[in-house]
C-alpha cells in the first residue's frame, strides 16, 4: 500500500519513511504543502500522513484542497498541536484521524491501515476472498487452510490486488500503487512477482487479462 | 494606603481655607470702614454737645446747670464727659465722668488726649466773649468697643457658617470623587488574567484621561501576555517534533532487520537529541533574553574583535562543509554592548549563513565604524528569503522551505532581540550579487557615558 508522508521535519520525516515502510507500507515522503498537493493529484495513494505547519502550503490547505476536488483518500493528521479546536478543525476540514506527535509507528501503521480499510468499505481487518485470506496487520496468508509465506513485495500485490478484488490493474497502476516515486524499479519486476504468487498459491489465483492487466478474482478457486 | 495627602482633605481645607479668608477679609474691611463712619459721626456728635452746651450757658447768667439728666443718658452717653472752664482756668462744671485736670490742652477744635491714663476724643469752644471754655470728650476705648461690636457680628457667623459649609462641602467632595472609588474597586477586583477596558463613558471629564491610559495599559499587557503565551505554547509544540522524531527512530532501529539500518536509525536518535538540545538551550537563551535586563553590564566592546574571535571558533566547521568565512574589519569598531550577547548574536548570524550556504560558496562578515556608529553585516550566498517573507523570519519559530538544515527557526528572533536590547536596527537584505541574504545590524554610535 503506498502512503504519502507530508512532514518538513528532516528527521521524523525520516523516520516515518523507514517506519511505515518496515511496517509493510510503500511510503512517498514530501517536505512541503505545495509537493503534496501536486503528488496527491497525479499518484493513487492509499492513505496520507498530514502534518499541519507545512511552509509553502499550510496542511489544512491541502486538506481542504484535496475533500473540494472530491478526492476521498484517507487523510490521518500527525501534528505537535493538541488543543481541542486544532482537532476540531482538522476533522472538520476533512481529515478521517488526528494523531499528536511523538507517535507510536505501530500504532500509526495500524491507524492507517484501519483508515484504508473503513475507506474500502470493509468491516473485518482480515480480507477473505473464498479460499483466502489476507491478515495486512499480521502480513499473514491463508490459503486453502494453509498459511503460506510470501515475501514483503509479494503480499503487498497481493494486498492491491485483494483490495480491488473483481477487478482488473494495469501493470502502470499498481506500479503506481505499490512503489514510491523513486524507487528503482526492472521493467518486469510486477510479472516476476505474479509468477511467484502463482506457484505460492495456485497458478489460477491471479487471472491475466491479455494486453490490459492482472486480476484476483472475487471468489479464488 | 500611605502616600500623598488625602484628596478629599486637600479640597476640603483649600475650599474652607480660602471661605474663611474671604469672609475675614470682607471684616476686616468693615471694621476699617466703620471706624472712620464711627469716627465721624462720633466727632459731630461730640461737636454738637458741645454747641449745645454753649448754647445753654450763653443763655443764661445763672451758673446753675441742670446736671440730673445725665445718667439717664444712652449707654454711649456715659462715655461722654464735659468741663466748663471759667475764663478757661476754673472748673466750674463737670459731668461725673470728667477728671478733674483739663481733658486737652487744645482749647479748640477736635484733638486727642491722654489723661489719667485714659484716651480721650476732646472737642473744645469758647462761649460768647470768652467767659467759659466749654470742652466735650468722649473715651477712645468707647468707639474701639463699638467696632469690635460690629467685627463680632461679622465674625461671629462665620465660626458657626465654617463647621456647616465644612460638612456640606465633605458630602460633596465624596459624591464627586465617588467615580475614583468605583473605578479603584473595579480595578481592585481584578484579578492578573482579567484585562478587558474599563467602561470609559460613564467616567467624569477629569478622570476619563486615567481611564483611558490604563485601558491603553491593559491592552498592551495583554498584548504582550498573549505574545507570551503564544510563544509558551509554541515552544512546547515546537519540542514535540524533535521529540517525536527521536521516538519513531528509535522505533525504526528496534525494528530494523539489517545491521546498516540500525546504525543509521540510531544515528538520527543521536542527530534528534542534539537538536532538542540545541532547541531547548535557544529556548532558554530567548526567556533569559525576555527576563533581565542586560543594559546593566553593558560595557565598551570592540566589535571587529568579537568577530575576529567568533568567527576563528566557526571557521573550521564551515571548512568541513566547503564553506569559506571571510572577515572584513579593517578597523577597531567600539560600542557600548554586552560582550556575551554580541558574541551570541554573531554566532547566530555566522551559523545560519554557514547552514544555508552551498559548498563552494563564501560567507561574507563585514565590520565597519563611523561617526554613525558601528555597522555589521553577514552575507551569504544561499538561498535567501524573499522579501515578502523578510519580516516573518524575526518572528519565532519560522523556517525556510525546503531546507534539510536541523534549525530550530529561532536564530532570527534570538538576534533580533539581542539588537533591540542594544537599540540596533536589523535588516534583511540581499546578498552582494543579488543572491542569498545579507543581514545588517547598525549599532548606535558608542557614547563616552
Amino acid at each position: 500500500m503506498r502512503v504519502l508522508v507530508v512532514e518538513d521535519d528532516p528527521l521524523l520525516g525520516d523516520a516515518l519513511r523507514v517506519g511505515l515502510g518496515q511496517a509493510g507500507f510503500a511510503v512517498d515522503w514530501v517536505q512541503d504543502g505545495r509537493t503534496a498537493w501536486i503528488a496527491l493529484r497525479t499518484n493513487p495513494f492509499a492513505a496520507v500522513v498530514l502534518d499541519l505547519g507545512l511552509p509553502a502550503l499550510s496542511g489544512l490547505d491541502v486538506l481542504r484542497r484535496l475533500r473540494a476536488e472530491r478526492n476521498a483518500v484517507p487523510v490521518l493528521i500527525l501534528t505537535a498541536r493538541d488543543a481541542i479546536p486544532d482537532r476540531i478543525a482538522g476533522l472538520d476540514a476533512g481529515a478521517d484521524d488526528y494523531l499528536v506527535k511523538p507517535v507510536d509507528l505501530g500504532e500509526l501503521a495500524a491507524r492507517l491501515r484501519a483508515l484504508v480499510r473503513r475507506s474500502a468499505g470493509q468491516a473485518s481487518p482480515v480480507l477473505s476472498l473464498g479460499a483466502l485470506s489476507l491478515d495486512p496487520a499480521a502480513h499473514a496468508v491463508r490459503f486453502r487452510g494453509r498459511p503460506v509465506e510470501l515475501s514483503a513485495r509479494e503480499f503487498a500485490l497481493l494486498h492491491e490486488l485483494a483490495r480491488s478484488a473483481g477487478r482488473v490493474l494495469s501493470r502502470e497502476q499498481l506500479e503506481q500503487r505499490l512503489y514510491p516515486r523513486g524507487e528503482e524499479l526492472g521493467s518486469n519486476a510486477i510479472e516476476v512477482h505474479v509468477h511467484h504468487l502463482r506457484r505460492k498459491l495456485a497458478p489460477e489465483v491471479v487471472v491475466t487479462v491479455r494486453g490490459v492487466g492482472y486480476m484476483l478474482p472475487k471468489e479464488p478457486p | 494606603m500611605t502616600g500623598g495627602p488625602s484628596l478629599r482633605l486637600r479640597l476640603l481645607v483649600g475650599v474652607l481655607a480660602a471661605v474663611a479668608l474671604a469672609w475675614v477679609a470682607v471684616a476686616w474691611a468693615s471694621y476699617v470702614q466703620s471706624r472712620r463712619d464711627l469716627d465721624e459721626l462720633f466727632d459731630a456728635h461730640l461737636a454738637q454737645s458741645a454747641a449745645l452746651l454753649i448754647a445753654q450757658l450763653s443763655g443764661e447768667d445763672d451758673d446753675e446747670l441742670e446736671l440730673e439728666h445725665v445718667p439717664r443718658l444712652h449707654p454711649y452717653a456715659r462715655n461722654v464727659a464735659f468741663q466748663v472752664w471759667e475764663r478757661g482756668k476754673r472748673l466750674r462744671i463737670h459731668s461725673r465722668s470728667a477728671p478733674n485736670v483739663r481733658l486737652s490742652r487744645e482749647e479748640e477744635g477736635f484733638s486727642d488726649a491722654t489723661v489719667e491714663g485714659v484716651d480721650w476724643r476732646v472737642f473744645g469752644a469758647w462761649t460768647k466773649g470768652r467767659r467759659a471754655l466749654v470742652q466735650v470728650g468722649e473715651r477712645r476705648d468707647a468707639r474701639e468697643e463699638v467696632s469690635r461690636e460690629i467685627v463680632a457680628h461679622l465674625l461671629l457667623p462665620l465660626g458657626v457658617a465654617l463647621p456647616l459649609l465644612g460638612g456640606a462641602l465633605a458630602l460633596a467632595i465624596a459624591q464627586a470623587l465617588r467615580p475614583l472609588r468605583d473605578l479603584a474597586d473595579d480595578i481592585g477586583g481584578r484579578d492578573a488574567r482579567r484585562l478587558e477596558p474599563v467602561a470609559a463613558e460613564g467616567a467624569p471629564r477629569e478622570v476619563r484621561p486615567l481611564v483611558e491610559r490604563l485601558n491603553t495599559l491593559f491592552a498592551r499587557i495583554a498584548e504582550s501576555l498573549e505574545r507570551e503565551r503564544a510563544f509558551t505554547a509554541d515552544a512546547a509544540h515546537e519540542l514535540r517534533t524533535p521529540l517525536a522524531a527521536i521516538r519513531a527512530q528509535a522505533q525504526v532501529a528496534r525494528e530494523a532487520t539489517g545491521d546498516a539500518e540500525r546504525r543509521r536509525a540510531l544515528g538520527l536518535v543521536i542527530a534528534g537529541c542534539d537538536r532538542a538540545a540545541r532547541l531547548s538551550e535557544q529556548l532558554l537563551t530567548l526567556a533569559r533574553l525576555d527576563a533581565e535586563d542586560a543594559s546593566r553590564r553593558f560595557g565598551p566592546c570592540d566589535l571587529a574583535e568579537i568577530a575576529r574571535d567568533v568567527l576563528g571558533e566557526l571557521a573550521p566547521a564551515a571548512y568541513g562543509r566547503g564553506v569559506a568565512i571571510e572577515l572584513e574589519a579593517t578597523a577597531a569598531a567600539p560600542v557600548h554592548a554586552e560582550e556575551g550577547l554580541l558574541r551570541v548574536l554573531l554566532r547566530n548570524l555566522a551559523d545560519n549563513a554557514v547552514r544555508y550556504s552551498p559548498a563552494g560558496c563564501a560567507v561574507r562578515v563585514r565590520v565597519e565604524s563611523s561617526e554613525a556608529g558601528a555597522m555589521l553585516s553577514v552575507s551569504d550566498e544561499g538561498p535567501g528569503i524573499p522579501p515578502p517573507e523578510r519580516a516573518r523570519v524575526l518572528g519565532r519559530f519560522y523556517r525556510a522551505l525546503g531546507t534539510s538544515e536541523p534549525g530550530v527557526g529561532l536564530g532570527l528572533s534570538i538576534v533580533a532581540r539581542i539588537a533591540a536590547l542594544h537599540g540596533a536596527t536589523l535588516d534583511l537584505g540581499d546578498g552582494p550579487a543579488g543572491r542569498g541574504l545579507a543581514v545588517r545590524v547598525r549599532f548606535p554610535a558608542a557614547t563616552n557615558g
